[in-house]
């Protein structure tokens, strides 16, 4: 059941990613033709630059901006799976459950990042193989750069890789953490106090209560969770984000556990008729 | 005949607020039984602690003396209301979507129950008129091949003749083990196939009886239960 429902939720997921990508390439294409049917010119910095390289470059632009927009898309996408009865209703533990919905999403920016890294690929193909001044300002930069490829470098770079995968995790948890501890705390109010707004405004004013705690408890945890890793890695330089990785685990596991605990004991799907 | 349902001293409070007291219930295999209560006993929330979706209740909930959630979700077909499907989703793919994740969903049996209820499933569900998606919802629920099957207040939205139709045929669709609990307001209607009768009342079970003690004594389903809830009146 646990692989089935991931290809159910990765399916619904990436869905709403190859939304993202086609508002983004249209986007890209439009502002690119706009550009040159109004001005004539793409400038970068003082660079008037060809058709090619300014798609290029409109592709760059917005896959930062569609990378955060799904984000947001895929948290709330999190939050609103959590509560979805007919989802719920399947076979599968809990906790199983939440760690299924989690891991599609990550799984969804993961597929995000590969079509992006696929997609600038090509438009950076097409801008070197049609643009002359492209190709040539290209061919010039990399003969400067005296580029090496080493072993470290890529160590460094699937370690940056790593870092922002679990970066990304504990902001799904935190945010799982912020909607399932002020739902539990709710559940223990008084059930007289019925005004929608009322209780918006308190679910707001405790999850800036458990933000300000977070925060808190972060602060007081850090250095217990450092000072054990910091021994092995103080010494060499190539192991710089190996400490942060292993922080960033254990906040991952924690709050993995309370999330876990929570959803378990507290959080119901929404009841519609 | 051994229990397939048991219910221990349940309480579920929510917002400081008692919803059930002190459960207590126990149902055998192969029987169909209605949960009979007014508006705001604690009914739905029963059939959803019952099903694992509801939590923090105190006490004892087993199917066939397993009380793991996910054990007891694999044998419980619950009447979903299909509210996780967005409105635009066609009947096809809410298909699908039963097909490839209930290990019991049964086609062929779909398929038989699609064309008694005459279910289009090209429609959206924003196409459909309340009755027509509730006849989904059972025909869904049906199509499981499971143990207990929960029908919560699956007829409101059906016309009378294709309600009468559907409970007369509702016999039929169910293994002879399987045991279905059903609350429902048309309690004339079901009176028929019913084995047992439980109400709920002031939080708890009021009262838990077969179909036949209750004739018995002369009484029909209807006066019964009308009698229970006219005593609290009085």
């Amino acid at each position: 059941m646990f692989g089935r429902l991931f290809a159910t939720l990765f399916t619904r997921k990436i869905k709403k990613a190859n939304y993202v990508l086609l508002v983004q390439l249209i986007a890209a294409i439009a502002i690119t033709v706009l550009s040159f049917t109004t001005s004539g010119h793409v400038y970068f910095g003082r660079q008037d630059l060809g058709v090619f390289p300014s798609f290029f470059m409109f592709v760059l632009f917005f896959s930062f901006i569609a990378a955060l927009a799904l984000y947001c898309i895929t948290c709330n996408e999190n939050e609103a799976i959590n509560v979805n009865q007919s989802l719920r209703l399947l076979p599968i533990s809990d906790s199983k459950y939440y760690l299924d919905n989690i891991f599609t999403s990550i799984a969804t920016l993961a597929y995000f990042a590969c079509i992006e890294a696929i997609g600038i690929g090509i438009s950076f193909l097409l801008a070197f193989q049609f643009d002359g001044t492209f190709h040539s300002e290209v061919m010039t930069s990399y003969e400067k750069s005296s580029f090496v490829f080493n072993v470290e470098d890529f160590i460094v770079v699937i370690q940056s890789l790593i870092l922002l995968v679990l970066f990304c995790l504990l902001f799904y948890l935190m945010l799982s953490f912020l909607n399932f501890s002020s739902q539990a705390i709710i559940s223990f109010l008084p059930g007289s106090i019925k005004n929608k707004s009322l209780l918006g405004f308190i679910r707001v004013f405790l999850v800036f209560i458990l933000i300000w705690a977070l925060v808190k408890g972060i602060q007081a945890l850090t250095p217990i969770f450092d000072a054990p890793f910091a021994v092995f890695f103080q010494s060499t330089s190539s192991n710089d984000l190996l400490e942060p990785i292993s922080i960033f685990i254990c906040f991952d596991l924690l709050f993995i556990a309370i999330n876990l605990f929570l959803f378990n004991q507290y959080i119901e799907p929404k009841e519609k008729k | 005949m051994s229990n397939l349902l048991e219910i221990e001293n349940l309480t579920y409070r929510k917002n400081l607020k008692v919803i059930l007291k002190d459960i207590n219930l126990n149902l055998k295999h192969g029987k169909i039984v209605a949960l009979l209560g007014e508006n705001g006993a604690g009914k739905t929330t029963l059939m959803r602690i019952i099903a694992g979706i509801n939590k923090n209740f105190r006490g004892m909930v087993a199917i066939d003396g397993v009380q793991s959630v996910a054990d007891r979700k694999r044998v419980i077909s619950f009447s979903d209301s299909l509210s996780g499907f967005k409105e635009s989703t066609k009947v096809a793919k809410i298909i699908n979507f039963y097909e490839y994740l209930y290990d019991d969903f049964d086609k062929n049996k779909f398929k038989q129950l699609q064309k008694f209820m005459r279910l289009n499933e090209n429609l959206r569900l924003s196409e459909m008129s309340k009755g027509m998606r509730e006849k989904l919802i059972i025909a869904l629920t049906f199509s499981r091949q499971a143990e207990l099957y929960l029908l919560d207040e699956p007829f409101s939205g059906i016309d009378a003749m294709a309600r009468k139709k559907i409970i007369s045929s509702i016999i039929l669709w169910k293994a002879d083990e399987a045991t279905i609990l059903i609350s429902d307001h048309f309690v004339n209607e079901i009176a028929s196939m019913l084995d047992e009768v439980v109400v709920v009342k002031d939080k708890t079970i009021y009262c838990h009886k077969s179909t036949e003690e209750i004739r018995e004594n002369n009484q029909s389903i209807e006066e019964f239960y009308e009698n229970i809830y006219g005593e609290g009146d009085e």
